[in-house]
C-alpha cells in the first residue's frame, strides 16, 4: 500500500499535461477545448475544473531538424537576403515548443502546475492557478530571436559570448479568476527574466531582460452555448552594454498584442455537432522585427462514444518586418503571405476503456512574398510533410486513461510502428530516433 | 537498356491506377474489381456506398540514402447529409495525397530522363545534367481535392470533384510555375437494387512554365497537357455472396512531351467469405507511348553511361493482366490477415521516329508480384488501420527482421462515424 502512495506521489509530482493530446489530434486547438487552454484563456479554469498538470518535455532529435527560428515551411528555400529569421507566424493555439524550431536530444520544457476552484456560495466562485518552469510563447518567441541577435552581435565585435542576450531564469504563470453565475472571468501573469552583468577593464557591462505577460480572460454561457474571450499584452524589456558602446542597445521595451474570440455552438446535428467560429489577431515585436498575423475561421468537434472528432478550417494572413539597425545593417525585409489551414483529430478509447488512440492532421498552403533591397520573391508555401514538429502533416498518440481522473497522454514518433523495436529501433529513421516524443498529464483533483 | 527501365519507371507510375493504399496493395495492388474507399477519388459518387468516412495514411517509407523517409501522407474524408428522405448530399475533401499528375511529374523529374548537355556547368564532375536540377523547379504544393454529390432515392448518385496542385517561385528574373487543375465528374446507378453501375471521367491539365534568365545561357521553357481518363465498371450480383465484375478503363497521360495511353477492359470475379473476401480478376490492355527527342530546345542524352541522343521514340504493347485477392478475420474480431499478387504479361514493340524496329517481344518491368498485409479493426469495421507489411520481414529473425528493421511498408486507415 505505502509503495502504492509512493508510486502514486512520485508520478504525480512529475507528469500533468496534454499538450501531448493537442500535438497528436490536429497539432491545434483552437476548435476544441483542453486543459492547456488556461494559459491562454485564465477564464477557463472556471470551466474546466480542478487539476494538477505537467510534462517531462519533448525531444525533437529528426535529421533534417535545425535550430531556426524560421517555420518549417516546404519553400523554395531561396531567400533575397541572407537572413532567414522569420519566426513562426501561425502557431497552434497553445503548443508552440516544436513549431519554433527547437531541436533537442534530451526531454525539453519540462514543468507542472495547478488550478483550482473555490465556490464562494451558490452565485460566486473563485479560481485560480499557477505554472512552473513552462516554455510560454513569448519565452520561445524571446528564445529564438535571441540567438539571431547574438550570433550578429557576436559577429560583429567578437566580444566575449556573456555579453549576448541570456537564456531567461524563473520562468512562471499566475492566474486567478471568478464565475459568477454563467460568467467567468480571468486574470493571467506570466514572467521570466535574466540580469546578466560581467566586469571588463573596472567596468560593469552586460544585459538585462525582462519577459511580462498580462492577460485578461472572459467565458460566458448562454443556454448551451459559449463564447470566450482573451486579450494578452506581452512586454520584452532589455538592455544592453559593452566594452564597444556601438552595439550597446539603451533600455528599451518591446510590446506585443493578441487578442483571440471564439465560440462554441451547439446544434442537435448528428447527435450534436458543436460549431466553433474563432478569430484572432496577434502583434508580437522584438529588437528589430514585428510578426503580425491575423487569422479566422470556422470548425466543428463531436463527441463520440468514448471519443471526440473535430475538424476546421482557418485563413490567415501575416506580414513579418525586419529593419535595419546600427547592429544589423542589412537591408531591410518584409515578408508577407496569406493562406489557409485545415485540420482535424480524432481521440477514440479502442479495445479497452483505458487506452485511448489519437490521430490528427494539418494542412497549410499559402503564397509568400519576400521583400528585400528592390528585389522580391513570391513562392507557393506549405507546411513539411514529416519533420517531427508540432507543425507537420500528420501526428499520433495514445493516451492512458485511469478513471477519467489521471490521463497520460503521449506523442509517439510517427515512423514508430513502420519499425522493429528489437532491430535498429528508429537509428534508420528520418523522425529521430527517439519512440516517444513528448509525455504529458493530467490529474483530476 | 538504362533508359529503357528508366521508361519503365515512368511507365509503371503512369499505368498504375490509384490502388496506393495498404488495402488495395497487399491483396493485388488494383483496386478495378473491388469496393474500397479509395475509390472516392477517382469516382466521387461511389462515397454514397461508404458512409461518413475519414481516411488517410501515416505513409510509405521509402530508403532515401541511408536513411528511411516516409512519403504519401495525407487525410481526408466526407460527410453524408440526407436533406429529405429521398435526397442525400456528400462533401469530401483530401488533402496532401500526391495526384497521379503529380506523381508522374516527380517520377520524370527524379527519374532523369531530361538529361542534357551541361552548358550552365551546373554540375562540377560531369558534362551532362538534368535539366529539371538546372530549371531549380520544385514539385507541386496542395494536391487539394475537394468533391460533392447528391444521391436520389439511393438509386442514382451523381458527384463532382475538383483539384488543385501547384509551385510557384516567382522573383527579379525568374519564374518557376507549375499547375495542375482538374476535376472530375462520377455516377453510381443502382440497377434493380441488386448492381452497381459505376462510371467517372477524370481530367487534369498540367501546366509547366520555366524561365530564368540569370543563368548563361537562359532558360526558357513551357509545355500546357491535358491528361485524363475513363473508368466504368458494373458489380453484378449474382447471389448473396458472389459478384461478377466488367470493367473499362481508358486513360492518357502527357507530361513535357511524354505521351502514354492505356486502352482496355477486363472481368472480375469477387466472392464474401466467412469474415472476408476473395476476388480473382484479369484485363487486358492496349498501351501506347511515345518520348520526346528535347525539352526547352536542348537535345535530350540516355542517363546512362555511353550518354546518347534520344531519339524520338515510339512504344505499344498488349497487356495482360492477372491478379487475385483475399482477405479474412483470423483467430480474433480485429485481425484480418491479407494477400494478393498481380502479374504483368507485356508484348512488347518499340520503333524509332522512322517506325523502324528496335526492339520486340516479351518484356517485363518492375512489377511486384506478390505483397501480404494485415488490418487491425473494430469488430464492426468502424475503425480499421490497414497495414502492408514488409515482405522480408516473416524471413528474418522476428527480434532483428525486416529490411533494416523495417516492419511495415505502410499503414492507412478509414474510420466510419
Amino acid at each position: 500500500m505505502y509503495s502504492f502512495l509512493i508510486t502514486l506521489a512520485v508520478v504525480t509530482s512529475i507528469l500533468y499535461a496534454t499538450e501531448s493530446r493537442i500535438e497528436s489530434m490536429g497539432k491545434r486547438d483552437i476548435f476544441f477545448r483542453d486543459d492547456m487552454q488556461v494559459f491562454k484563456n485564465p477564464a477557463t479554469i472556471g470551466i474546466f475544473g480542478n487539476f494538477v498538470m505537467g510534462t517531462m518535455g519533448f525531444v525533437n532529435d529528426a535529421i533534417d531538424t535545425s535550430i531556426v527560428p524560421e517555420r518549417s515551411f516546404d519553400s523554395a528555400m531561396v531567400f533575397v537576403d541572407s537572413d532567414n529569421d522569420s519566426v513562426s507566424v501561425s502557431v497552434p493555439y497553445t503548443v508552440y515548443d516544436t513549431v519554433y524550431g527547437k531541436r533537442t536530444d534530451v526531454p525539453t520544457n519540462q514543468w507542472f502546475g495547478v488550478v483550482y476552484n473555490y465556490q464562494l456560495s451558490k452565485t460566486l466562485g473563485v479560481f485560480g492557478g499557477a505554472a512552473f518552469n513552462r516554455d510560454n510563447e513569448l519565452d520561445l518567441f524571446y528564445d529564438s530571436l535571441r540567438t539571431v541577435i547574438q550570433t550578429e552581435c557576436l559577429t560583429k565585435l567578437a566580444l566575449p559570448e556573456k555579453t549576448a542576450f541570456p537564456e531567461v531564469r524563473g520562468k512562471m504563470d499566475l492566474m486567478l479568476g471568478a464565475a459568477l453565475q454563467g460568467l467567468n472571468v480571468g486574470i493571467g501573469f506570466s514572467k521570466a527574466s535574466q540580469d546578466l552583468k560581467f566586469i571588463y577593464d573596472s567596468t560593469e557591462y552586460g544585459s538585462d531582460v525582462s519577459l511580462t505577460s498580462l492577460s485578461l480572460g472572459m467565458e460566458t454561457q448562454a443556454g448551451t452555448h459559449s463564447i470566450e474571450a482573451y486579450a494578452r499584452l506581452s512586454m520584452i524589456s532589455y538592455s544592453n552594454s559593452t566594452p564597444d558602446s556601438a552595439i550597446d542597445m539603451p533600455a528599451t521595451t518591446d510590446n506585443s498584442l493578441e487578442i483571440g474570440a471564439r465560440g462554441f455552438i451547439k446544434t442537435n446535428l448528428k447527435g450534436g455537432i458543436v460549431f466553433v467560429p474563432a478569430l484572432t489577431i496577434a502583434k508580437n515585436a522584438l529588437f528589430n522585427r514585428t510578426y503580425s498575423r491575423y487569422s479566422g475561421g470556422v470548425g466543428m468537434n463531436l463527441r463520440l462514444d468514448g471519443g471526440l472528432f473535430w475538424a476546421g478550417l482557418e485563413g490567415e494572413y501575416f506580414i513579418n518586418t525586419k529593419d535595419s539597425t546600427s547592429y544589423d545593417s542589412a537591408a531591410n525585409v518584409e515578408r508577407s503571405g496569406y493562406g489557409a489551414h485545415f485540420n482535424f483529430g480524432i481521440e477514440k478509447s479502442l479495445i479497452w476503456k483505458w487506452l485511448i488512440v489519437r490521430v490528427g492532421g494539418s494542412k497549410y498552403i499559402g503564397i509568400r512574398t519576400t521583400k528585400s533591397a528592390g528585389n522580391s520573391l513570391r513562392e507557393w508555401v506549405e507546411n513539411t510533410a514529416d519533420d517531427g514538429s508540432s507543425d507537420d502533416v500528420l501526428g499520433f498518440g495514445i493516451g492512458l486513461n485511469y478513471q477519467s481522473r489521471l490521463r497520460f497522454d503521449i506523442t509517439l514518433n510517427e515512423a514508430l510502428p513502420y519499425f522493429n523495436p528489437f532491430s535498429n529501433g528508429l537509428q534508420n529513421s528520418t523522425n529521430g530516433a527517439h519512440m516517444v516524443l513528448r509525455i504529458s498529464s493530467t490529474f483530476s483533483l | 537498356m538504362k533508359f529503357i527501365s528508366v521508361i519503365s519507371i515512368i511507365v509503371v507510375l503512369a499505368s498504375t491506377s490509384f490502388g496506393t493504399e495498404a488495402r488495395i496493395e497487399s491483396m493485388g495492388n488494383t483496386p478495378d474489381f473491388i469496393k474500397d474507399e479509395v475509390s472516392a477519388i477517382k469516382n466521387p459518387a461511389t462515397t454514397f456506398g461508404f458512409g461518413n468516412t475519414l481516411l488517410g495514411s501515416l505513409g510509405k517509407e521509402t530508403k532515401l540514402g541511408d536513411s528511411w523517409v516516409r512519403k504519401e501522407q495525407w487525410f481526408g474524408g466526407w460527410a453524408i447529409y440526407p436533406i429529405s428522405p429521398t435526397m442525400k448530399l456528400s462533401v469530401g475533401a483530401t488533402l496532401n495525397k500526391p495526384f497521379e499528375t503529380t506523381q508522374q511529374y516527380e517520377a520524370v523529374s527524379e527519374s532523369g530522363f531530361f538529361t542534357v548537355f551541361d552548358k550552365w556547368n551546373y554540375s562540377p564532375t560531369s558534362t551532362r545534367v538534368n535539366f529539371l536540377d538546372v530549371l531549380g523547379m520544385g514539385t507541386p504544393y496542395g494536391n487539394v481535392y475537394m468533391f460533392a454529390g447528391v444521391s436520389i432515392k439511393d438509386m442514382i448518385s451523381l458527384a463532382l470533384g475538383g483539384r488543385y496542385a501547384g509551385y510557384k517561385q516567382e522573383s527579379n528574373d525568374e519564374n518557376k510555375y507549375i499547375s495542375i487543375q482538374g476535376g472530375n465528374l462520377g455516377l453510381v446507378y443502382n440497377i434493380l437494387n441488386q448492381h452497381q453501375f459505376e462510371a467517372s471521367i477524370n481530367v487534369d491539365r498540367f501546366v509547366f512554365e520555366g524561365k530564368d534568365e540569370s543563368t548563361s545561357p537562359e532558360i526558357s521553357v513551357s509545355s500546357s497537357d491535358l491528361n485524363f481518363d475513363i473508368n466504368a465498371r458494373l458489380f453484378w450480383t449474382m447471389s448473396r455472396m458472389n459478384s461478377v465484375v466488367p470493367m473499362f478503363s481508358f486513360k492518357t497521360t502527357n507530361i513535357l512531351g511524354i505521351s502514354t495511353s492505356d486502352v482496355g477492359g477486363g472481368i472480375g470475379f469477387n466472392r464474401t467469405l466467412y469474415k472476408g473476401l476473395i476476388w480473382v480478376g484479369g484485363k487486358y490492355l492496349y498501351y501506347s507511348a511515345e518520348f520526346p527527342e528535347r525539352i526547352g530546345g536542348e537535345a535530350i542524352y540516355s542517363p546512362s553511361t555511353n550518354q546518347s541522343l534520344v531519339e524520338n521514340t515510339k512504344e505499344s504493347s498488349h497487356k495482360i493482366i492477372a491478379s487475385f485477392g483475399v482477405e479474412k478475420k483470423m483467430l480474433w474480431d480485429w485481425f484480418t490477415i491479407r494477400v494478393g499478387g498481380n502479374k504483368v504479361f507485356e508484348y512488347l514493340t518499340k520503333t524509332d521516329k522512322s517506325d523502324r524496329i528496335l526492339e520486340k517481344g516479351l518484356f517485363e518491368r518492375d512489377v511486384d508480384a506478390v505483397a501480404w498485409g494485415v488490418a487491425l479493426g473494430t469488430k464492426d469495421d468502424a475503425l480499421r488501420f490497414d497495414i502492408t507489411v514488409s515482405e522480408e520481414f516473416p524471413y528474418s529473425n522476428i527480434f532483428a527482421g525486416g529490411d533494416e528493421g523495417i516492419m511495415l511498408v505502410r499503414i492507412s486507415a478509414a474510420l466510419k462515424f
